[in-house]
Order: structure tokens, then C-alpha cells, then sequence
């Protein structure tokens, strides 16, 4: 029925809907300056119209719903880069820490103190019967060692800041999802009417980004407004209301491993899916970048201490001494002959190691061959001989003869699978009964074993076999003739690498347990554990390790600087410099990297290696860096409050609700004229 | 495009951020007079200048080293030279007896002032730089010459690194010098027996080994004057590749201060007129505008 009572609920509609707009615009002029707000509007329509004479009379106006302006897919853009840019930003910081400490600028590094050393190795050379030129060089000596030994425990620490840095990352991980968690059930909660939770919204975008500085993800919203985020390759960390923790576990390095844990409690290291985010570049920093600066550093310190030495043994003390040496050698341990002095080195089995074998402590078998460069022993596959490759066996159905061949790299259960799929091809053994044959590697004892279904028998013909006592093969228990004896861990091939260079020294040695390897004058003996090396197993043998941290002056040299050896030739030549000589000619000798560089032209490839590093790191970050400021810019041209444009609504806003005040007065006088006519 | 406050105020903060790192690190560069400042700002000059240093280190040592050597040398020589002249006496003195107005007396006279030098060509052959005997070869604690003229030293030859390649010997084994072939104190004592016992044929005799002992000092005094020539040679030649080098340091290192001052004055003005410009897009609201 139209008449002025309608049109008074429609200025009411009116002057409401307007004020919801107001409010709207004072929610949005507050937060210009909230990070992550988008901005809101109200979005208004008419409401239901009535059907007339003459026609649909509308009632008004109403709030129909209020959005946020807001680009989904430009905030999965800035989710992306941030990610990145976070990553590359923590590479940056890291690499500008080891840069500092590797600064020669100042004068006062590595470079400079090593040519003190060995100008004062010439001063000695200059007056050998000086007490105050000895005494001066222990000082450089001295000084040598503090600064290898500084670097050294620089580079450690930032080491450790970076794992302090993975663990916190960590935690703030979980500090986010659990909270992206609980916004997921106050949103869905919001949204079951036909409501928009469009702060709780614009909180949660937020969260979102900020994990994506720590980690890269991915993310989608359910059909239950409930966002569901994957971390790297897919490990979940929030579904629903429930979030996923990751955890810092201590590994045998003292480090920290980031763990996923599933709802059944099992936890898997996740460090290497970790693609991006700052998470990745403390992980970088720590597991990559600081440990090759420190080996840089350590294979130098490492070379210095042993070609001294060799040349310091050779020679005479003012005391008449000789054999002493000048740095306390590296990692002693044991002194048990003068050709040995004191040097062992650090060996490590591979954390990868899938077979159950060991390494001793080496020894120095020969020192005058020893040049401080890592080694490492490297497993390859089977050894099947080729004059010796004969399998012979029967069975119950008849008898097959198969030749082993082994292809490189491969395992025992490869070679296992093979030879199973060569003897169940031959006719005789599957013609009779379609039965097959079973070929399986038994690790622990290193041996191969055959058997045969349907209860038959299966027999090596030792006669007719070559491959039995090669690869240690025992028939199916039930068989007369088993062969038990092992040899297969003769079988093996290995190669030995010096790392430091990248050479191979030895290719295809054959194995054997706890017999003596022996290269460059080290030996080490590797034996079976819990069972064999396998194909791909890595032995480390390291000279460097920890060498710019333990580097010390010898104590023969601490006690008295008589014991410095100048001299060539035995006592009573106290003007003899011969040996003093040679040592300072260390410094132009080719030593380092298999007698390619000098020591001074090693370490400043590593200040450049630095160099080039840290200005690429800036140049990257600063690049992503704009590229976040970009997507940044254009998120606040879509979402951002504009108050101009605010105020201008406002006043829109001002104008209908007064319009529509003044529709009230009208039709309130009309009533009162209506009311009078009727009066 | 919309702008937006935020939006507006982040560029603002962005570009002024910018504007003062150029400006700062261009005033970095210039209060320490150097543009490469840590490896990253030239990983390549950093390696060079490094490897720059090394050398000028050396070539200080070198340069120490032919110092001493030059030490060694020169109270070599005036020893030689010391020698030399005693030679030349005891000569003077073996002719001046060899005639005929010679008395046996004058010959007692002479024959004690031949002991004299003998005495001093001893301690000359003995003489000490700082507390190392000069010519007792690598022994140089203990005196190389006895009172007798026996050789208790050895005949190694003292080195010094001159340059990256190659050594100097820097001393004289006395051996070879006052003994060897012609033996310095035997040629003395002889002349002074001679003298003593008046016998004219051996001072005659002496006259002559004399002559060769001090033509055996002679050449090897020439020796360490050409050693000394070789010292001065490699001194100048390092002064020259010393201020060689230190150009090449500079080069790479130093900041060309013009350049750079040019450089942080147009910063500067940026940095105003950025100031300038964003004070103005600030102020601008439509709320100054309302009532």
C-alpha cells in the first residue's frame, strides 16, 4: 500500500544505511595506517519493492553486504616473494658477518701477519745466533696462530648464531600457525551466516605473509573459509584449526635439524624440502656458506702447520736439537716414532651410509708424504669377476647355469634382484612347475642366498660354479651342498679422492675387511661393522679439520727459542741460517691445492671467493627488494585507505542522512496535516 | 592507479631511505680515502691488493735483509782492509831489513815489531759483528783463529734472501781468506823467525810469501766489493719497484677524491630536493580543505 507511512520506513532505511556507511568510513579512516588492513565498503541496494498501481514502488535502501577490496592473487604474489626475498635477506646478513671477519681492509688479518711470519723467519735467517730475532718470531708465531684461531672461532659462532637463528625461526613457525589455526575457527565461525570476517580476514592475510618470511608455503581456503598451508613439498602446517608443529632437534654435530611432526607423533626432517623464507637462508648460512669459509680456513692453517713442520724437523735448534717441531702438530694424539711424530688424522664415516662398516683412527705412516689435504674412501658396486662368473645350480626340476655380471654401482639387492630375474628366465628351473626362484642379499652376513618355492630343493653345483665362493652363496637350507663360505667382502671396489684437489688417487681397489688401506702416507683400515660397505658408502679421512681452531705453537718452541731449527747441520753452528732459509721460502712455494698456489694466493682467492659472495648476496637481496616493494605498492593501491577519498565519502555519506532527515520532517508534516484533516 | 596514504607514505620512506645510503656511502668513501672498503665492494682489486701487500712486505725484508748484509760486508771489509795494510807494513819492514845496512840488532827490533802485527792480524781475523765472529764461517761463536793462526772455523758460506729467487753470501771463511794457499800468519811468522834469527835469504824469502798472502786478501777483498755493488743495485732497484707497486695499491684502493666529492655534493642535492618534494605531496589533504 504506498502512502507516507512506506515512505517514512524508507527514510528510516535511508538515514541507517547511511550511518552503517559513516561507520564504515571511520573504520577505514582509522586504520590508513594498519598493516595488512584492506579497506571495507559498505555495498548497498534497494530493497524488495512492493507491486502497485501503477507499477513496483520500491521501500529503500539497505547494507546488502560489507567487503574488503582485496586481490587474492596478488597477495599469493607477495607470499611468493616474500618468501624469497626473507631467504636471500638472511644469506645477506650472514654473508656480511663472515665478510667482516675476513675484512683485510684494516691491515690486521691473515695476510698481513703471515708475511710477518716469514720476514721474521728471515730476520732469524739474518742473525741465527740472535736471541731477540727468535724471540720475535715466537711473538709473530704467536701471532700467526691467535689470528687463525680468532677467524676460526668467529666463523663458529656465527655458525651458531645461525642455528640460534633456525631454532627461533622455528618457534615463531609455530607461534604463527597455531594462531593462522585459531583464526581459521573464529572466521569459520563468523562466516556459517552470511557474514564476512573481513578483520579477522585481513589478521590472518597478515600471519600469512609472515610465515611465508620464514618459510615458503602454500596455502588455499577450503570451502569451510578455513585456510589449509603446506610447508616446501608439502608437509602440512595448518589444516583447519589444527596446526602442525616443526621442531629443532640437536643431531650429533650439535646443530639443529628442523623436524615435521605427523598426528601419529613420527617426525621427519624436513630441512632439505625447505625451498625459501628466512628459514632456509639461516639453514644455508649454518649447514653451507660458514663451513666453506671455515674449510677454506682450515685446509690453509692445516698446510701451514705441516709443511713448517716438515721443514722445522729437518733441522737444528742453538741447542743442537733436532726433530722438533715448530706447531704443535695437527691433532695429536699419538707419539710413538720419530717418523710419526705426533700426527694422526681425523676420520669420519658418511652420515649417508647405508652399510655397517667402519674406519679406525689413521696414522701417519710416512710423514714426508703428507700434505694436510682431505681424503675420502669412496664405495662402489660388487666386484663380479669376469673369468669367474658362473653360477651352477639345480634343482628338483633341473639344473641352470647363469654368468653374473654386475654393472657399476651396484648394491648387493640389485645384484640380488638381478641374478633372480636371470635364473627364473632360464626354462629349465620354471618349465616343469612355474616355480620360481628366490635370490636374496643378506647384509649382516654378506652373503647371497638361493631358494625355490613348492617345497623343492635348490643345490650350487660347486664344480660347475666360479661365482659361489666369489660372492659367498648358500643354497636353500634344505640342500646337501651349501656353501657358506664368505668372501664377498673381497668384492668390493673402492676409490680413494683427495678432496682438497679433486684428484683420484686410486680406482677400483678391491676390498677387504680390516686390511690396511695405505695413500699419501696415511693408513687407515676400514672393517665390516654390522655388516659390509655398501655401494655408495663415503669414508672421510680429514687432515683440516678443526686445524685453524687447535692450531698452537709446539711446546718445544713455547718452552725455549733455541729450539727454533735454523740451522742445517747438528750443534756448534750457531751462524749457520741454511734451514731458516728454507722455511721463509715456504712462502713462494707452491703448496696448497695439489702444489698450485702459494699460501698467500690461497688465502686471498678465499678473501675474493668472500668478495664476490656477499656482493652478490647484496645485489640479489636489494633486487627482491624492489620487487617487494612493487607487489607491496600495488596491494596498497587495491587495499590501502585512501583519505581523500574517504573524506569524499564521508560527505556523501553527510549528504544522503541529511536528505533523508529532511524526508522525515516533510512527511512528519504531511501527517500533521493528515491528522488535522481528519481532527 | 589508486593512491593510497600508506601507499604514498612507504614510497616516500622507501626513496628517502634510498637517497641517504647513496649520500652516507658516499661519505663513508670519502672520510676513509678509500673505495674499496671490504672485499665486497671489489672482490677482484681486494684480491690484487692483497696480493700488492705481500709484496711490499717482502720487499721490506728484502730491503732489511741487504742492510744486514751490507752490515756484515762493509766490517768485512775494513777488516780486509786492516789487513791489507798490516801486509803492507810487514812488507815494508821485511824490505827495509832484506838490505845490506841492516844490522842484527835492527833485525831484533823488527823481527818484535813483526810479532805485533801478528798479534793484530790475529784479532783482525777475529773481529765480531755485534757477537758473531765474522770469519769463522757458520761457528761464529767461537774465535775461527787462534793465537798459533790455526783455523777453528768452518767454511760454510753465510746467506741472505736478496730477492724472491735468490741468495747472497755475506761472509768470508777465514780459512780461505788468510790461510788456503797462502798463508797469511805462516808468511809472518817466517818473517819474523827470519828477522830474529839474521837470516837474510828468508827474509828475502818472506818478502815474496808476504806479497802473495796480501794478493790473496787483495782479491777477496775485491769480491766483497763487488758483493756490495750487487747490495746497492737490488737497494735501488727495490726503491723503484717499491713506489711501483704502491701506485698499483693506490689505483685500486684510493678514492679519486674529486670524483667523489662531485659525487656526494649531486647526493646531497637529491637528498634535498627529495626532502623538498616530499614535504609537499605530505601536506596535501582534502582535510585542510574542508570546514
Amino acid at each position: 500500500m504506498p502512502g507516507l507511512i512506506e515512505a517514512l520506513n524508507s527514510a528510516k532505511l535511508a538515514l541507517s544505511t547511511q550511518q552503517i556507511g559513516i561507520q564504515v568510513t571511520g573504520h577505514n579512516i582509522a586504520n590508513v595506517n594498519t598493516d595488512g588492513y584492506s579497506r571495507q565498503e559498505s555495498e548497498m541496494k534497494t530493497t524488495r519493492p512492493y507491486s502497485a498501481e501503477p507499477g513496483q514502488i520500491g521501500t529503500g535502501v539497505t547494507v546488502s553486504q560489507i567487503s574488503r577490496q582485496f586481490d587474492r592473487f596478488l597477495q599469493k604474489q607477495i607470499t611468493d616473494v616474500t618468501s624469497n626475498f626473507s631467504e636471500l635477506d638472511a644469506r645477506n646478513q650472514a654473508l656480511k658477518q663472515v665478510e667482516s671477519t675476513f675484512n683485510e681492509s684494516s691491515g690486521n688479518g691473515i695476510n698481513n701477519i703471515l708475511s710477518e711470519f716469514w720476514n721474521s723467519w728471515q730476520d732469524v735467517a739474518n742473525n741465527p745466533q740472535g736471541a731477540s730475532e727468535r724471540v720475535a718470531l715466537r711473538a709473530k708465531a704467536q701471532d700467526l696462530v691467535d689470528t687463525f684461531n680468532r677467524l676460526s672461532s668467529d666463523l663458529t659462532q656465527q655458525r651458531t648464531n645461525a642455528d640460534r637463528n633456525v631454532v627461533g625461526a622455528v618457534g615463531e613457525i609455530n607461534l604463527l600457525t597455531s594462531q593462522i589455526a585459531e583464526l581459521n575457527s573464529k572466521i569459520a565461525q563468523v562466516e556459517v551466516g552470511d557474514q564476512n570476517a573481513n578483520d579477522y580476514r585481513d589478521q590472518r592475510e597478515r600471519l600469512i605473509q609472515d610465515l611465508s618470511k620464514k618459510i615458503d608455503i602454500n596455502y588455499f581456503e577450503g570451502d569451510n573459509h578455513m585456510v589449509a598451508i603446506f610447508a616446501g613439498q608439502g608437509k602440512s602446517l595448518v589444516e583447519g584449526t589444527l596446526n602442525f608443529n616443526l621442531s629443532g632437534d640437536m643431531n650429533t654435530l650439535g646443530y639443529h635439524d628442523v623436524m615435521w611432526e605427523n598426528t601419529a607423533g613420527t617426525k621427519a626432517d624436513v630441512g632439505t624440502e625447505i625451498q625459501s623464507g628466512s628459514l632456509k637462508g639461516f639453514l644455508d648460512a649454518r649447514d653451507t656458506l660458514i663451513p666453506k669459509y671455515l674449510n677454506d680456513l682450515n685446509e690453509l692453517a692445516a698446510s701451514i702447520v705441516i709443511e713448517v713442520n716438515r721443514q722445522h724437523e729437518a733441522g737444528y735448534g742453538l741447542d743442537g736439537t733436532t726433530g722438533n717441531t715448530f706447531f704443535a702438530p695437527l691433532t695429536s694424539i699419538s707419539t710413538t716414532t720419530a717418523n710419526t711424530t705426533g700426527l694422526t688424522t681425523f676420520t669420519e664415516v658418511d652420515s649417508g651410509n647405508t652399510g655397517g662398516a667402519t674406519i679406525n683412527t689413521g696414522t701417519v705412516a710416512d710423514r714426508t708424504l703428507v700434505n694436510g689435504d682431505d681424503y675420502e674412501i669412496r664405495f662402489k658396486s660388487f666386484l663380479v669377476d669376469a673369468g669367474n662368473n658362473t653360477l651352477n645350480v639345480t634343482t628338483t626340476n633341473g639344473t641352470a647355469s647363469v654368468t653374473l655380471t654386475a654393472s657399476a654401482g651396484q648394491t648387493g639387492a640389485s645384484l640380488a634382484a638381478d641374478l633372480q630375474t636371470q635364473l627364473n628366465a632360464s626354462g629349465v628351473l620354471t618349465g616343469a612347475g612355474a616355480d620360481t626362484m628366490t635370490v636374496s642379499y643378506i647384509p649382516a652376513t654378506d652373503t647371497f642366498s638361493i631358494s625355490i618355492n613348492n617345497g623343492k630343493t635348490v643345490t650350487i653345483n660347486t664344480a660347475a660354479s666360479t661365482a659361489n665362493t666369489l660372492l659367498g652363496f648358500t643354497a636353500d637350507p634344505a640342500a646337501a651342498a651349501s656353501i657358506t663360505s664368505d668372501s664377498a667382502s673381497g668384492n668390493r671396489l673402492y676409490d680413494i679422492v683427495n678432496t682438497t684437489t679433486g684428484t683420484t688417487l686410486s680406482s677400483n681397489a678391491s676390498y677387504t675387511s680390516g686390511s690396511t688401506i695405505t695413500f699419501d702416507g696415511v693408513s687407515v683400515i676400514i672393517s665390516d661393522g654390522s655388516s659390509a660397505p655398501e655401494n655408495g658408502d663415503i669414508f672421510g679421512i680429514k687432515f683440516t679439520r678443526q686445524a685453524a681452531e687447535n692450531m698452537s705453537l709446539s711446546s718445544d718452541v713455547q718452552g725455549s727459542v733455541n729450539k727454533i731449527a735454523a740451522a742445517q747441520t747438528s750443534a756448534g753452528v750457531p751462524g749457520d741460517n741454511t734451514n731458516a732459509l728454507s722455511i721463509a721460502a715456504l712462502q713462494n712455494s707452491l703448496t696448497m691445492e695439489g702444489n698450485q698456489a702459494t699460501f698467500d694466493t690461497y688465502y686471498n682467492t678465499v678473501v675474493g671467493s668472500v668478495g664476490v659472495d656477499a656482493q652478490g648476496a647484496q645485489r640479489n637481496t636489494d633486487l627482491q627488494q624492489l620487487l617487494v616493494n612493487q607487489l607491496q605498492g600495488r596491494r596498497d593501491s587495491v587495499s590501502g585507505v585512501s583519505l581523500d577519498e574517504e573524506l569524499t565519502n564521508l560527505i556523501k555519506f553527510q549528504h544522503a542522512f541529511q536528505a533523508a532527515a529532511k524526508v522525515v520532517t516533510v512527511i512528519d508534516e504531511l501527517l500533521d496535516t493528515v491528522s488535522k484533516l481528519t481532527g | 592507479m589508486r593512491v593510497t596514504d600508506l601507499g604514498r607514505f612507504s614510497t616516500i620512506a622507501n626513496n628517502l631511505s634510498q637517497v641517504t645510503e647513496k649520500m652516507l656511502e658516499s661519505q663513508d668513501n670519502i672520510s676513509s680515502g678509500k673505495q674499496v672498503n671490504k672485499p665486497s665492494d671489489n672482490p677482484v682489486g681486494m684480491t690484487q691488493v692483497l696480493s700488492y701487500r705481500s709484496d711490499l712486505a717482502s720487499l721490506s725484508q728484502y730491503v732489511r735483509n741487504l742492510d744486514q748484509g751490507k752490515a756484515f760486508l762493509s766490517v768485512t771489509e775494513s777488516a780486509l782492509n786492516d789487513m791489507e795494510n798490516m801486509l803492507v807494513n810487514a812488507k815494508g819492514i821485511a824490505i827495509s831489513q832484506a838490505s845490506g845496512t841492516a844490522t842484527p840488532s835492527s833485525r831484533q827490533t823488527a823481527a818484535a815489531q813483526v810479532e805485533n802485527l801478528y798479534d793484530q792480524a790475529v784479532a783482525t781475523a777475529n773481529r765480531k759483528l755485534g757477537d758473531r765472529y765474522i770469519f769463522a764461517g757458520f761457528k761464529t761463536a767461537t774465535a775461527p783463529f787462534s793465537s798459533t793462526g790455526a783455523y777453528n772455523g768452518d767454511s760454510n758460506s753465510i746467506d741472505i734472501q736478496i730477492d724472491e729467487t735468490s741468495r747472497l753470501a755475506i761472509n768470508l771463511a777465514g780459512d780461505a781468506v788468510f790461510k788456503g794457499s797462502n798463508d797469511l800468519f805462516t808468511a809472518l811468522d817466517g818473517l819474523r823467525q827470519s828477522l830474529a834469527t839474521n837470516d837474510s835469504a828468508g827474509i828475502q824469502n818472506a818478502m815474496d810469501t808476504i806479497q802473495a798472502a796480501h794478493d790473496q786478501v787483495l782479491a777477496n777483498h775485491t769480491d766483497i766489493g763487488a758483493r756490495m755493488n750487487r747490495i746497492q743495485l737490488a737497494q735501488d732497484n727495490f726503491s723503484k719497484t717499491e713506489v711501483d707497486i704502491k701506485s698499483l695499491v693506490s689505483n685500486i684502493e684510493d678514492l679519486d677524491m674529486t670524483k667523489a666529492i662531485t659525487e656526494l655534493t649531486s647526493r646531497q642535492t637529491a637528498y634535498q630536493a627529495s626532502l623538498m618534494a616530499s614535504s609537499k605531496i605530505m601536506q596535501m589533504s582534502l582535510v585542510n580543505f574542508l570546514s
